[in-house]
């Protein structure tokens, strides 16, 4: 192809895209609309022909958003090929990650043993009141599931759900994971950043300062403390914590996220107490992950200490201090950039027994809640989102670290 | 175990004991750390195998004695129920320990067969099995098997370490692929190609011996994660097992005895409550320090340190 027919192509492609995301963003507004109308007609009565008529029109609607969708993703990624096609290799593979993992969620759902179904419409019938056939026909469209269909049909309909961020329906609180996860994701979000802050801050801190100043006394009980928390699973460091300061000292809250006697907004009473809550699960996630920090970035700084420019940088005379702020450190913190999406996965997996043990309102609560209950769609809708979340902060970190380390080049 | 015979009937017993058995011992003697990893995960197969015979299971409940303190009768005191707490422990590690072990074996195996698959097929089947690993690599461990075990009613030891080991392959597989794309291109193997031999036994015979001590290392560590989320599992009650079962006695600590609220004004139930927690934290130490240990003796980067 010339040069002048990929532009061409370029720009066919970026009016597609403008064009298909304006449809989108005003189709979806509609669906919403649709949505709480359904809502409104569910909470205060249920005339069943008006539901059956308007979840028709939602998955008519839907169908054809999801179907915009799946172009714009498709249309946007050959733009990117485009512009980089490194960087489109990457992003292509996130989300041949993602329908991997949609694919094994949904199968999941087709493999149980007993019948959603039959579940989900007893627990209507029971907590609703409706007719077991009314009920029933609500189970079809709130799972998104047709034992008539094909494996395949089955899939191409979940897939749809997928494609417009929508996680499923939870069984036991009746609403839309979307609504959970919305409620639930702040606290979640709290607790994880400031622990992923704290414990890289702090780690960073004291692998420097061993791979600067080897055989100190800090070395082996850092190496020991790795070990340590590495053997130790951060639910049992969380329970420690729980039962030695929350139960017999009591210097901190057994379970929820805030004083519920407060009023919730932006003043200091309600914050103190937010953070007050927080204190358990963030010392938890932060003592557990604080070593690994400090092994890693020793690693990284001992090999960047042999370097020829750290070498020159002495032989210049500068200050210690100034070599290893500014020539050690920045560049052995390079490679840690990686581990914080990892570090991210494996919190936010571990989060599912912490804020359970916590009693604390976050995601892992209520993922912890559905697992017990067996929630099926609350579980699913949560793992899959959870996974997303993994999938996109890999995929940040891959490309925040080839922007900052020039040396490392995108290849396919 | 056909080239075990094989070398046996070649250099006899002596050579044999001497290579795979003394120079291993001696390696991991030289090294301290790897030394204590080793006592402490010893000391736990010993209990898990002769424990049971030596020492008797009372299941019986005794509520006149809940919550006893440590002594000559109860050497971890007694649980809610007036059980010894020891006698269940010691019952308890051939179960957790030998679903780790299990599905440490299952991983291992899946593993090996696809990054030895991967490595020596190269092309597409690579490519394909390298974007499958990569994605059980993004995905995180804990929440596949969190999810798997509600889905899913596991009520025995094996359907457990199944499910155990299905997410948990992924870094072993990587590292084997290298491993072989490495391998291929060294001298012994090539010479093993000339001379004619077959395929399977340039598998089992020339490569599987050199990445066996790498595949050891990796089977500690892959144990280790199955205890870690098989607990987990137990401690969210997602898998019914045996009550003696480490998993089930935290569970049963945290949650149904109430030890927890009662620790406030009876420390006995303490000793209860972190009495599976030590168990679960002594041998993961052990196998941590093991693995550290034999990672830096064949490690020669790290052998300088």
């Amino acid at each position: 192809m010339t040069e002048r027919q990929k532009k061409l192509v370029a720009v066919v492609l970026g009016i597609t895209f403008l064009i298909g995301l304006f449809a989108r963003i005003s189709l979806s507004s509609d669906l919403a609309a649709i949505d709480a109308r359904l809502e409104e007609i569910r909470r205060v009565g249920h005339s069943s022909e008006e539901i059956a008529l308007l979840q028709e029109e939602y998955s008519e609607k839907g169908n054809v958003v999801s179907l915009i969708t799946l172009g714009l993703i498709v249309s946007g990624l050959a733009l990117l090929y485009f512009m980089n096609a490194g960087l489109a290799n990457r992003v292509g593979f996130a989300l041949l990650t993602v329908a991997l993992v949609a694919f094994i969620t949904y199968t999941l759902i087709r493999i149980m043993p007993g019948d959603p179904i039959q579940q989900l419409a007893t627990e209507l019938v029971r907590e609703r009141g409706l007719s077991y056939e009314d009920a029933v026909n609500m189970a079809y469209t709130l799972l998104d599931y047709d034992p008539e269909e094909s494996f395949l049909e089955g899939f191409a309909d979940y897939m749809a759900g997928v494609l417009r961020f929508e996680f499923g329906y939870s069984w036991v609180y009746h609403v839309s994971v979307n609504k959970i996860i919305a409620r639930a994701l702040p606290w979640t979000l709290l607790v994880l950043s400031i622990s992923l802050m704290l414990s890289f801050a702090i780690g960073i801190l004291l692998g420097m300062a061993i791979a600067w100043k080897r055989r100190t006394a800090l070395d082996p009980i850092i190496t020991f403390y790795a070990a340590f928390t590495g053997a130790t699973p951060d639910y049992v460091t969380a329970l420690v914590l729980l039962i030695v300061f929350a139960v017999n000292l009591r210097w901190f809250p057994l379970s929820g996220g805030y004083d519920p006697t407060l009023d919730i907004g932006f003043n200091w009473p309600f914050i103190a107490s937010v953070l007050y809550h927080a204190f358990l699960p963030i010392l938890a996630y932060t003592f557990e992950n604080t070593a690994a920090w400090a092994l890693a970035m020793k690693g990284s700084a001992v090999s960047t200490l042999g370097e020829d420019y750290v070498m020159a940088a002495r032989a210049r005379g500068l200050r210690d201090r100034r070599i290893m702020v500014s020539y050690v450190g920045r560049n052995a913190l390079l490679p840690m950039i990686t581990g914080l999406a990892i570090a991210l996965g494996s919190m936010l997996g571990g989060s599912t027994l912490i804020e359970n043990i916590y009693n604390y309102p976050g995601i892992g609560r209520f993922n912890a809640e559905a697992l017990v209950r067996r929630d099926l769609g609350m579980m699913q809708g949560l793992f899959l989102f959870q996974a997303m979340a993994v999938i996109f902060a890999n995929l940040m970190a891959d490309l925040l670290y080839t922007r900052l380390d020039p040396r490392i080049k995108l290849e396919d | 175990m056909t080239t075990t015979a094989k070398a046996v009937r070649r250099h006899g017993w002596r050579r044999w004991l001497q290579r795979n058995i003394v120079e291993p011992f001696l390696i991991i003697y030289r090294n301290r750390r790897a030394f204590i990893g080793f006592l402490i995960l010893l000391f736990f197969v010993l209990i898990t195998i002769f424990g049971p015979m030596v020492v008797p299971l009372e299941l019986r409940t005794d509520y006149a004695n809940r919550f006893a303190p440590i002594s000559l009768d109860h050497l971890l005191g007694t649980d809610y129920q007036g059980r010894d707490t020891f006698q269940l422990l010691v019952h308890g590690s051939r179960e957790t320990l030998g679903i780790a072990f299990l599905a440490g074996i299952f991983t291992t195996l899946i593993a090996v067969v696809v990054g030895m698959t991967a490595g020596l097929f190269g092309g597409w089947v690579d490519r394909i099995l390298m974007v499958l690993t990569n994605a059980v690599l993004t995905v995180p461990y804990l929440p596949v098997q969190l999810l798997l075990g509600a889905t899913f009613t596991l009520r025995d030891p094996i359907s457990l370490a199944l499910v155990l080991s299905i997410w948990a392959w992924g870094s072993l597989a990587r590292a084997v692929r290298s491993q072989v794309l490495s391998m291929k291109e060294r001298e012994f193997i090539e010479a093993a190609r000339v001379l004619g031999l077959s395929t399977t036994h340039i598998i089992f015979s020339e490569m599987m011996p050199n990445i066996m001590p790498f595949i050891a290392i990796n089977f500690l560590t892959i144990m280790r994660n199955a205890i870690t989320a098989s607990v987990a599992l137990m401690f969210l009650g997602l898998v019914p097992l045996d009550p003696t079962n480490w998993g089930m006695m935290l569970n049963d600590a945290t949650s149904r005895s109430g030890a927890v609220q009662i620790s406030v004004f009876n420390r006995n139930a303490l000793i209860y409550v972190a009495a599976p927690m030590g168990a679960i934290v002594l041998f993961q130490l052990g196998a941590v320090f093991l693995a550290h240990g034999l990672d830096e003796v064949l490690d020669p980067r790290l052998r300088g340190e």
